[in-house]
């Protein structure tokens, strides 16, 4: 009898182990079976290798919550598909004083944000109000000539400028840019859970913003969206994206290795390279010897072959630049050389403090295996020039409070926009004035703070001269070294690839019904 | 007919010298002289190991809240991206309290904590508990788990490494240990999210469920990755024990009187072997906790090693403060309740106190 009960005890816990296991298979299994149908799914799960730390834009740099916003939000104005104009968004329409100084904002009739209440002029301006008075706004800066907002009538409202801002419509595009309710927009707490105006609404977040669900709004203006729900999953390992990927558990891995997109294709699966508005570049600080002497700087950039970069990292796939400018932006002028010329760098370094050898520390950040292999590239490159370059990894953190405090000498970095706007990347990359203090180079030039002046009230041609100077200036002054686009790898299902793009802004679209 | 095991089958009783008690249960048979003052003793040293909770707790979180200061980077910088203004940084900074002097912020933390109040994250701006708790419940999960896995393998493993007289299945059995404790947890976790979930179906690849069963689902893989890291230590832990117990006098009397070498092994050598494992367990709890770390990642578990790297990554000051006490305390309670449940069940060990 004892026998007997130790053997039911026995033969029901392998049962129960048998069931779990089985269910764990067969949820598996289930998911492990891509849809054969062209229709769009249901669901489409991104992975990302971030979490959400705030919905809040001005409370946030990074891509992840910017994509977010970007599908929940909705925006004056918008980028259209393939960035190269401002299209309408919740505002049907505008336009500019003939000095400049006033623009006209027309609201589309009946917009209403996500929860049914009427979104009207007011909405817009306190939305404003609140970015321009947020001192910790890292944006706030492209409020610098505003001088006030009034709301005409419920759908229009007036923005009144101390100086010409053209690149006004397209600035308000960006996703930090979206618009909320009025009585909210000021309560920290709302940003947990908040109300939105674009084709999707958050269903929930969770509390360290590792999985947050949108579905779609069915108060949006526009076509509502081919797949319904969006669920973006916090995953950091890049391995384990890959996996959950080809194990169709999720449809969309986002920042892959781009050699990861090889392996990817020959598993059935779409890889994409997304060429973003920015660059990847050697941050200098130009306050100190002997990256001082810009003949240094310059036989650095000349001893770095960027072909080679591009080759081993992105397999070709990416673009070398010698440019102010990435070459998804208009301005973008290849005017600085890329070659590969040890020759040509050994000329510049005579009469250099590195013109017997020299050691130039290099901060890398820990966690980004694109820039880690980067470095080696870079190092191996400079070496026989005669500089050595002294690979220093240090977290995002650290690396970003020494760049702050100008405690470094070069820094591996990227710089990028989220809408193509020239006058935003001179203010952070070349003006002194401009708050970071020329991406932190202490690179000054009086000449350069005019033109950029001059180049934020212009317009077309004229704005194009501007910028045409500042190019020539900063490819003879070379503040700091340029190297390839900023480039996004990710992997995505066959069946979420008609419908899921990640857009040179660095937001994900979904098409529309 | 089975019945429980003779005192006099008990090397422990012998070794020990309590010839006239069947200790092995770890109950007294009844009042004495010597027994009162073991439990005087018993008293005084589970007072010491108590008190030893909260000066090694506070002793964590001066440490931490020391470093946490000594190393660059703020959370108003990762928040705001490098590419923020120096006066965006400090307005962020002055909304965040970080203005406040240090000796004011320890005060402040160390008063809440006593209160079961760790702060809010910086980043998050929720309670830093809210983070903590249902990550805690997933690590725990996992470590259990992998706990569970490695004596389901390494105890059986052992013992046949113990009994067994051929030196090809020791050798086997010994290089088998060795070769996972050689292999890194990560090489392990991917192997297996390869082969088991991805070849053959037999767990979703990573993530985690919202349900009790549902996350078993999801835990077993990684728990089985991790415990590769304890089935070497139980393996070599029961052989040596199942070697020594196999050394003692009762075994030989036993064996004369016909027992079968499965009952010898189960009734006799097992709950010998088996006692050092509690020590050993709780003392790999630190190095469990910290291999969860590698396997969470791999694994996407939403665990405490999950919240730890982010709030480090994010230089979110309360919520590492608050995972790293909540960690040690966690530590140190699994290690009091081993060397308790050793004391409580092993006389040679109460004997030595």
């Amino acid at each position: 009898m004892k026998h007997r009960s130790k053997m039911v005890a026995v033969v029901s816990i392998l049962a129960l182990l048998a069931s779990i296991l089985t269910t764990a298979s067969g949820s598996a299994t289930a998911a492990s079976k891509p849809h054969s149908a062209s229709s769009p799914p249901k669901v489409v799960k991104i992975a990302w290798p971030e979490q959400v730390q705030s919905l809040d834009p001005d409370l946030t740099s990074e891509a992840l919550p910017y994509d977010i916003m970007a599908l929940m939000g909705g925006t004056l104005t918008t980028l259209s598909a393939n960035g190269k104009s401002v299209e309408p968004g919740l505002a049907s329409k505008w336009t500019a004083s003939s000095n400049g100084l006033t623009w006209t904002f027309t609201l589309r009739k009946g917009l209403r944000f996500s929860n049914g209440q009427p979104l009207t002029a007011t909405d817009v301006k306190a939305t404003f109000d609140h970015q321009r008075s947020d001192k910790a706004d890292p944006e706030i800066g492209d409020f610098s000539t505003w001088k006030q907002e009034t709301v005409k009538s419920p759908t229009e409202l007036l923005i009144e400028l101390s100086a010409p801002q053209p690149s006004l419509p397209l600035i308000l595009a960006a996703p930090y840019h979206i618009i909320f309710p009025a009585g909210s927009v000021a309560n920290k707490s709302f940003y947990k859970d908040p109300i939105s105006d674009g084709p999707f609404k958050l269903q929930s977040m969770s509390a360290g913003g590792t999985q947050e669900i949108l579905v779609a709004n069915a108060d949006y203006y526009g076509a509502q969206p081919a797949i319904p729900q969006v669920e973006f999953l916090y995953v950091p390992s890049d391995n384990t994206r890959v996996i959950e990927l080809r194990a169709n558990q999720i449809q969309v891995a986002g920042e892959l290795a781009p050699s990861d997109l090889k392996q990817l294709k020959s598993n059935g699966l779409v890889g994409q390279d997304a060429k973003q508005y920015g660059s990847y570049m050697i941050w200098m600080s130009d306050r100190k010897s002997p990256l001082s002497n810009v003949n240094v700087r310059k036989a650095i950039s000349d001893s770095i072959d960027r072909a080679q970069i591009n080759q081993i990292i992105w397999n070709g796939g990416n673009t070398p630049i010698g440019s102010l400018f990435p070459s998804t932006m208009p301005e973008y002028l290849n005017d600085i050389p890329t070659a590969y010329n040890v020759a040509a760098a050994k000329k510049l370094l005579k009469g250099t403090p590195c013109a017997n050898g020299c050691t130039i520390p290099m901060q890398v950040r820990t966690g980004y295996p694109i820039e880690d292999e980067m470095a080696t590239i870079i190092a191996q490159d400079v070496a026989p020039s005669g500089i050595t370059i002294q690979i220093d990894s240090v977290d995002n953190a650290v690396q970003g409070t020494n760049l702050g405090d100008a405690n470094f000498q070069m820094a591996l970095n990227w710089l990028g926009l989220e809408v193509p706007d020239p006058i935003s990347w001179l203010d952070l990359a070349v003006l002194s004035t401009g708050g970071i203090d020329s991406l932190f180079s202490g690179y000054k030039n009086a000449t350069v703070n005019a033109l950029v002046a001059k180049a934020t009230s212009a317009s077309g041609a004229t704005e194009a001269g501007y910028i045409a100077q500042i190019n020539a200036i900063f490819a003879k002054d070379l503040p700091y070294v340029p190297l390839v686009d900023y480039t996004t790898s990710l992997g995505l299902t066959k069946q979420v690839a008609p419908y899921v793009t990640l857009a040179d802004d660095d937001v994900f679209v979904i098409a529309s019904k | 007919m089975e019945g429980p095991r003779a005192p006099e089958a008990s090397g422990l009783v012998k070794r020990s010298g309590y010839s006239t008690e069947p200790e092995l249960g770890g109950v007294s048979t009844g009042p004495s002289a010597s027994g009162s003052k073991r439990d005087r003793s018993a008293v005084h040293w589970l007072l010491r190991r108590l008190l030893q909770v909260p000066i090694v707790t506070a002793c964590v979180l001066l440490i931490v809240f020391i470093l946490l200061r000594v190393v660059p980077g703020n959370p108003a910088v990762t928040l705001l991206g490098v590419h923020a203004t120096p006066s965006a940084v400090a307005a962020l900074r002055h909304e965040m309290n970080l203005n406040v002097p240090l000796p004011d912020q320890l005060w402040l933390f160390v008063r809440n904590a006593a209160t079961g109040n760790l702060g809010n994250s910086l980043v998050y701006n929720v309670p830093s508990t809210a983070l903590i708790i249902p990550a805690l419940g997933t690590t725990l999960m996992l470590t259990s788990g992998s706990v569970i896995i490695a004596l389901f393998i390494g105890v059986p493993l052992g013992l046949l490494a113990g009994f067994t007289r051929s030196v090809a299945i020791d050798t086997s059995i010994r290089g088998i240990a060795v070769t996972f404790l050689a292999i890194p947890a990560f090489l392990i976790g991917f192997v297996l999210l390869l082969v088991a979930a991805l070849k053959f179906h037999l767990a979703p690849a990573g993530g985690w469920g919202s349900t009790f069963l549902g996350d078993i689902q999801y835990v077993w893989l990684p728990a089985a990755a991790l415990a590769a890291y304890l089935v070497p230590v139980v393996i070599r832990a029961v052989r040596q024990s199942t070697k020594q117990t196999l050394e003692l006098e009762f075994i030989e009397a036993t064996i004369a009187r016909g027992v079968s070498t499965a009952r010898l092994a189960v009734r006799h050598v097992l709950p010998n072997s088996l006692l050092p494992l509690i020590a050993l367990i709780g003392m790999n709890v630190g190095g469990l906790l910290g291999g969860a770390v590698v396997i969470e990642a791999i694994f996407n578990l939403p665990g405490v090693g999950t919240v730890l790297v982010t709030a480090v990554n994010n230089r979110d000051f309360p919520v590492i403060q608050g995972t790293t006490v909540v960690v040690a305390v966690l530590v140190i309670l699994v290690n009091l309740g081993a060397d308790l449940l050793s004391f409580v069940i092993d006389p040679r060990i109460r004997d030595a106190e």
